[in-house]
């Protein structure tokens, strides 16, 4: 829910501002600032739940870890480009491939969590 | 294509196949495993340390050759019930059934196997399966176990089936009338005390016992028979030399309360309740002398075991 904070917050001000356009909507950053958040979560729900099977475990942070590190990059790229630092650069490849990656740790997560869920139902 | 476009090409499409990698491996392997049994199985408690998992309508030749030639399938149909051994006492929950066990070997068996001491077999040196057969015997162990943890009703249901099984054995009888007692259900308990009588006149705790039940239901006269009769058996009976001293102090009878108490302290002198209640006697008849002295060693007796320990859970001998 954190991670669709500024979402909803856009959406906000595209639905009262007339000024906005559909574009304003999808908003990379706002997509990597989702994706950080969810593999936060990861990490703290797996420091939280023991005896989730210890190879798992760590096979999840570590890929939530990666996660968090890709995303800080395009975070940090996005800041470059905002700044005027980066020219050269595809904007819109940069959009696609930054929502993209946050639907694949938005089904990461799920993935985690339904995991757990599982597991506390006593059906793992 | 610049060089940031590349490399962000390139990282995107390797964080997009690791991430996609890992969700459906972990979503393909968090499906419901086996579950053809899980609705099926029963578990229950036998005899402490084991589990044991009972499979409705599994012929027993079918559970038989599954046990033998399909140990995993056991394995894994057993690991989805999630046994939890974090704790002291681990635990299995399955389906909102929640059973302490001390150690988890779990046992699998047909509905219609007989239940014992188990077998149990070390499949691939991990958990151990065996088949286990019933009996009377093994019935009334669990009801023994179950009395011991203060779950009468449950003792009672496996002392009935023990009785099913074997209805000619006097310790079932007996032990469930204390099970009835201890619910307070004085009635069914005399019930089951009579059975035994009748397959066994001759245990003097029995008789005992229903003594105590009828002094607990208030059939004073009824329990005086029942403890002089344990008395004629055994002559050394202190605990219903004891009772009857009780009895008879409650019903104003002290001078013959009195001497039971006296029997009592000649066949145990250092109970400190004997001589306290004998006290009390002496004091209702106006000696106050005999009771002070008898208070004193009361006093002297104190830290001696106290009746309550010596008397609970009389066995059969």
């Amino acid at each position: 829910m954190v991670g669709l904070i500024p979402f909803i917050v856009r959406l906000f001000v595209f639905l009262f501002y007339k000024g906005s356009t559909v574009y304003f909507l999808f908003n990379e950053i706002d997509f990597i600032l989702f994706g950080l958040v969810l593999n936060l979560s990861n990490i703290n729900e797996l420091e939280d739940k023991k005896k989730l099977g210890e190879k798992w475990e760590k096979e999840k942070k570590g890929v939530s870890l990666y996660f968090i590190i890709i995303f800080s990059t395009f975070l940090m790229l996005a800041y470059l480009y905002e700044i005027g630092a980066i020219e050269q650069f595809n904007k819109i490849l940069f959009k696609i491939f930054a929502i993209t990656i946050s639907l694949v740790a938005f089904l990461n997560s799920y993935s985690i969590f339904n995991r757990i869920n599982n597991i506390a139902n006593g059906q793992n | 294509m610049g060089k940031i476009d590349t490399f962000i090409i390139v990282i995107s499409s390797i964080t997009i196949i690791v991430g996609m990698t890992s969700s459906i491996r972990t979503l393909i392997g968090t499906r419901k495993k086996i579950y053809i049994l899980k609705d099926k199985m029963e578990i229950y408690h036998t005899v402490p340390n084991y589990i044991a998992i009972k499979i409705r309508n599994l012929p027993r030749i079918a559970a038989t050759i599954m046990l033998l030639v399909l140990p995993g399938f056991f394995s894994a149909s057993l690991k989805s019930m999630t046994i939890d051994r974090s704790n002291d006492k681990p635990k299995v929950t399955s389906k909102n059934i929640l059973m302490d066990i001390s150690k988890d070997k779990p046992i699998v068996m047909a509905e219609d196997m007989p239940l014992t001491m188990p077998k149990v077999l070390p499949i691939r040196g991990k958990e151990a399966i065996g088949l286990i057969y019933d009996d009377a015997r093994a019935y009334y162990n669990l009801g023994i176990m179950f009395y011991s943890k203060g779950n009468y009703d449950k003792a009672i249901e496996r002392y009935k089936k023990a009785i099913e099984l074997n209805p000619k054995d006097v310790r079932v009888y007996y032990d469930m009338g204390n099970a009835y007692l201890q619910k307070g259900n004085y009635d069914k308990g005399i019930e089951c005390y009579e059975e035994a009588i009748k397959l066994d006149s001759d245990l003097a705790e029995i008789y005992y016992n229903m003594g105590n039940l009828y002094q607990k239901k208030g059939d004073y006269n009824l329990a005086t028979n029942s403890y002089k009769r344990a008395i004629e058996l055994n002559p050394d009976y202190l605990e219903a030399y004891y009772n009857m001293g009780n009895l008879y102090q409650k019903k104003g009878d002290y001078g013959i309360a009195i001497e039971y108490y006296e029997k009592a302290i000649d066949l145990s002198p250092n109970l400190a309740e004997t001589y306290n209640n004998m006290g009390l006697a002496y004091q209702y008849l106006g000696q106050q002398d005999k009771a002070i002295n008898c208070f004193q060693r009361a006093s002297m007796n104190r830290h001696n075991v106290s009746f309550t320990e010596f008397t609970s859970n009389t066995k059969i001998r």
